[in-house]
């Protein structure tokens, strides 16, 4: 293989693991804050996809279109939250799967009946640069660059923020953060809608990305399951690393095996985390 | 103490023959409908006997092990391709049945004893895993038919009626099975498996051998069903492996009541019914509407219809 | 000449950086009732789940009646050890709970033996057991609907049902009204007396347990601190120091 295929495929993998490790690490934040794997999350990344394409099909200039879908994302996940979703903390398992399945199934039924089940992709973008044999499209390096620029923004808050030092408080131990005067209930809401944003910028930029259909959001967010397990389930800096993984393993699985395995290649990935090293690459992640 | 005993005894005998008769009526019923139904009602009737045996499938891996799946129907998908790709090859249609059967027991022994020493939730999320990797197989393997599936020849496909019987005959046959599992001294080391599994160990019950023994067991209706499924409707594709049956299967069994004998079927008959009559009126809801329940079951009643009317009767 | 039942040799237990169990050694023998105590956090529980297969031992070894069960590099599994003839309870009650107090023991006595049993037989062996720790009369209540003296008791039947030679308790009598209390001591000086089974009793309520035991073993921070008579531990300075100062006057 000569080295400007391996070039491409490595580009493109670390381009698309940019915009993956957006979308984990809000459901890592659930995770630390809840112990709980919210199976809407991918439907969440779903709906903001489909925001941004009807906002566009009306003509809103297409950053503005990216910015009101996440914070319309933001608003229908704490309509979520205030309708219920905030008792399936310490509800037993069995609760937590079916009632996020349940929304989950709730919105994707949704989505398909405003706009229909084929398949769609945000063309906001268009046109690509060269450099030497690899080709960048446009539309994959400004996604990359903001995904990039949302985690930074992220990270900065989560360390040098009395808030985010509040959530990491309550992510490791939450007894001990209410004894040091921290609202817990309060920063668990919180958290919640940060990963709801979180979730619905990493779709704006999916959606510039890949194709998209309704029943697309289950592998979304067992995508980024795999990649918070990856990386270490819990642990924000295990999400990104996992994304960059899982985002190079299914480019070159292109390359090695064939498209049509693209979307099994993280469950893939997953067995063999959890069979083999439950804790992570990291070896940090918690194993519940 | 003589004469309450008898009297406890008497209540029993009247319990279990009244049960039995109803379930006689019913069957008699059953069977003599497809001549009074028209052609869509014996449809529907298929659907639901197809619910039921998923549902009480992976009530006995989930309410009554506590094992929660998220793809009890890869023996579906496997044995439904398994079958249909022997007949394919020419091989006789007995032996293609045998052949499939021991092909998807064994895969059911093999993935169960990797996957059951992993931890509650993540057992449930590779379950999915492998019906998913499973999927993408199905869709891209030429000799599997890829995205077309795999098509039985036309003479070989069995007509409504027939298909109707095996089906319920399979049913019939799913529903004893549990009713005999669930009463067995095995049946006694699930429940006290899904009670505590500590105390189960501590008390001499072997964990490994007992949750690998019901993964196997309950995933058998699922194979013969992939048979079935094979004859009643000449074809498949890779969607069979999917999320979409995984989750009507889960939900029947809850809304019904998990770890219940009855539960399964309750929920099987109400969510098919109820979602195929919804969709006549108003088409592309019905998968909504599912969703709509188990929220609401989750929150109102949680153990499910059946076992929220059995705890009322025991107390 | 006392045979040993039971040989726990260099136990150390740790998880992640705690050494919960600390190069124990102690030595069980057969038909005497050995008292195990110690401050919260001591060990003891830790002890007897590594006994019973729940925790694989970093170093050291235990050894019941001569096979090894338990050492760093073989571990043999809770249903293998109660099989074999050891028995136990938990500190908190863990019954079956929508099983009634009869098919809570009848699990025990279908698979906890070594040898298989006919159903009849296995009901009146469970009724049997159900007697002996005087719950006969709770024999159809559903377990979660006994108070605690009764899931004690429970926790009791069923771990007798598997016919143990060695029967391993966990703080039967903690939160038990005195004579709940005398209730629970006379039952286990049955099970030694009657039904001639070797006890290692774990328990914070030292009145109850040193009325009862032959020897007692204290542990400290997962150490060894000191074992004797009851008598001799109770005026041990170390102990007294250990538990912060109060002297049981037998």
């Amino acid at each position: 293989m000569d080295p400007s295929t391996f070039l491409q495929f490595f580009v493109n993998g670390v381009l698309q693991g940019c915009i993956y490790a957006l979308a984990a690490l809000g459901l890592t934040l659930i995770f630390g804050v809840y112990h709980f794997v919210n199976l809407a999350h991918g439907f969440f990344i779903m709906l903001a996809a489909y925001l941004v394409l009807q906002l566009c099909w009306w003509g809103v200039t297409p950053i503005l279109a990216c910015i009101i879908a996440t914070i319309l994302v933001v608003l229908v996940g704490f309509l979520a939250y205030l309708l219920g979703f905030s008792r399936l903390f310490g509800a037993s398992f069995l609760a937590q799967i079916v009632s996020s399945f349940g929304l989950a199934i709730i919105i994707e039924n949704s989505l398909s009946l405003i706009w229909k089940s084929d398949v769609k992709v945000i063309h906001i973008l268009s046109g690509a640069i060269s450099i030497g044999n690899v080709m960048l499209p446009i539309s994959r390096i400004t996604s990359a660059i903001f995904s990039v620029a949302a985690t930074l923004l992220f990270f900065l808050m989560l360390s040098k923020t009395r808030l985010g030092k509040a959530i990491r408080a309550v992510s490791q131990d939450p007894e001990g953060a209410s004894l040091l005067a921290v609202n817990v209930n309060f920063i668990r809401m919180i958290s919640f809608i940060i990963s709801c944003a979180l979730a619905g910028f990493a779709g704006t930029l999916l959606g510039q990305v890949s194709a998209f259909a309704p029943h697309d959001g289950h592998l979304w967010t067992f995508r980024a399951f795999a990649i918070a397990q990856l990386g270490g389930l819990g642990s924000f800096t295990g999400a990104i690393i996992g994304g960059l993984i899982i985002g190079l393993l299914e480019s070159f699985s292109v390359l090695w095996i064939s498209a049509g395995y693209v979307d099994a290649i993280f469950f893939g990935a997953l067995l063999v985390m959890v069979l083999l090293r439950p804790t992570g690459i990291l070896g940090v992640g918690r194993t519940r | 103490m003589a004469a309450q005993d008898k009297r406890v005894r008497a209540n029993k005998i009247l319990r279990k023959s009244t049960a039995v008769s109803v379930s006689v009526a019913l069957i008699a019923i059953l069977i003599t409908l497809p001549y009074i139904l028209p052609a869509y009602g014996t449809a529907l009737l298929i659907s639901i006997f197809y619910a039921v045996i998923l549902a009480i499938s992976f009530n006995l891996i989930a309410g009554y092990a506590g094992l929660f799946s998220l793809g009890h129907n890869l023996g579906l998908g496997s044995s439904v391709y398994a079958f249909i790709f022997l007949i394919n090859m020419g091989i006789h249609v007995l032996l293609s049945g045998f052949i499939a059967f021991f092909f998807t027991v064994a895969l059911a022994a093999f993935v169960g004893a990797i996957l059951i020493r992993v931890r509650g939730a993540f057992f449930a999320i590779l379950t999915l895993a492998v019906c998913q990797i499973a999927m993408a197989i199905a869709n891209n393997t030429y000799e599997l038919g890829r995205a077309f599936g795999l098509y039985l020849p036309t003479t070989m496909v069995w007509s409504t009626q027939s298909s109707y019987y095996a089906m319920l005959l399979l049913m019939l046959v799913t529903y004893y099975l549990s009713y005999k599992v669930v009463n067995s001294r095995f049946g006694l080391a699930l429940h006290a498996i899904r009670e505590s599994e500590e105390a189960a160990s501590a008390i001499g019950v072997d964990l490994f051998k007992t949750k690998l023994l019901i993964f196997i067991i309950s995933s058998v209706p699922i194979n013969i069903l992939g048979i079935l499924h094979a004859f009643y409707y000449g074809f498949t594709i890779p969607i069979v492996f999917g999320l979409f049956i995984a989750l009507q299967m889960q939900f029947s069994a809850i809304v019904g009541g998990l770890g219940t004998l009855l539960g399964p079927i309750i929920g099987s008959v109400i969510l098919t019914l109820s979602s195929n009559l919804l969709g006549l009126y108003f088409p592309g809801v019905s998968w909504m509407f599912y969703g709509v329940v188990i929220l609401v079951v989750m929150t109102l009643l949680p153990q499910g219809i059946w076992g929220y009317v059995s705890t009322r009767v025991k107390k | 000449m006392a045979i040993e039942i039971l040989r726990i040799e260099g136990i150390t237990k740790k998880f992640g950086g705690v050494v919960a169990l600390n190069n124990v050694d102690i030595i069980v023998n057969e038909g005497e009732i050995l008292g195990l105590v110690g401050p919260n956090g001591s060990g003891k529980t830790t002890l007897f789940n590594v006994i019973t297969g729940f925790y694989p031992p970093e170093s050291g070894s235990v050894k019941f009646l001569d096979n090894i069960i338990a050492s760093s590099k073989k571990v043999l599994k809770p249903h293998e050890i109660c099989k074999m003839g050891i028995g136990r309870t938990f500190q908190i009650p863990k019954p079956f709970s929508s099983l009634s107090v009869l098919d809570n023991v009848l699990v025990s006595v279908l698979f906890g033996r070594k040898e298989s049993i006919s159903m009849a037989d296995a009901r009146r062996e469970a009724l049997y057991s159900i007697e002996f720790c005087g719950l006969s009369h709770q024999k159809d209540t559903l377990s979660m609907n006994l108070n605690l003296n009764d899931k004690r008791r429970l926790e009791l039947a069923r771990a007798l049902a598997t016919e143990p030679k060695l029967l391993l308790i966990d703080e039967s009598v903690s939160g038990l009204n005195p004579n709940e209390i005398d209730g629970f001591i006379n039952l286990i000086r049955e099970i030694r007396k009657k039904r001639g089974i070797t006890i290692v009793w774990v328990e914070h309520v030292m009145r109850a347990i040193m009325k009862t035991v032959n020897r007692v073993v204290v542990l400290n921070f997962g150490s060894k601190l000191v074992e004797g008579s009851p008598e001799v531990i109770a005026s041990d300075s170390k102990v007294i120091e250990a538990y912060l100062g109060k002297k049981y006057v037998l």
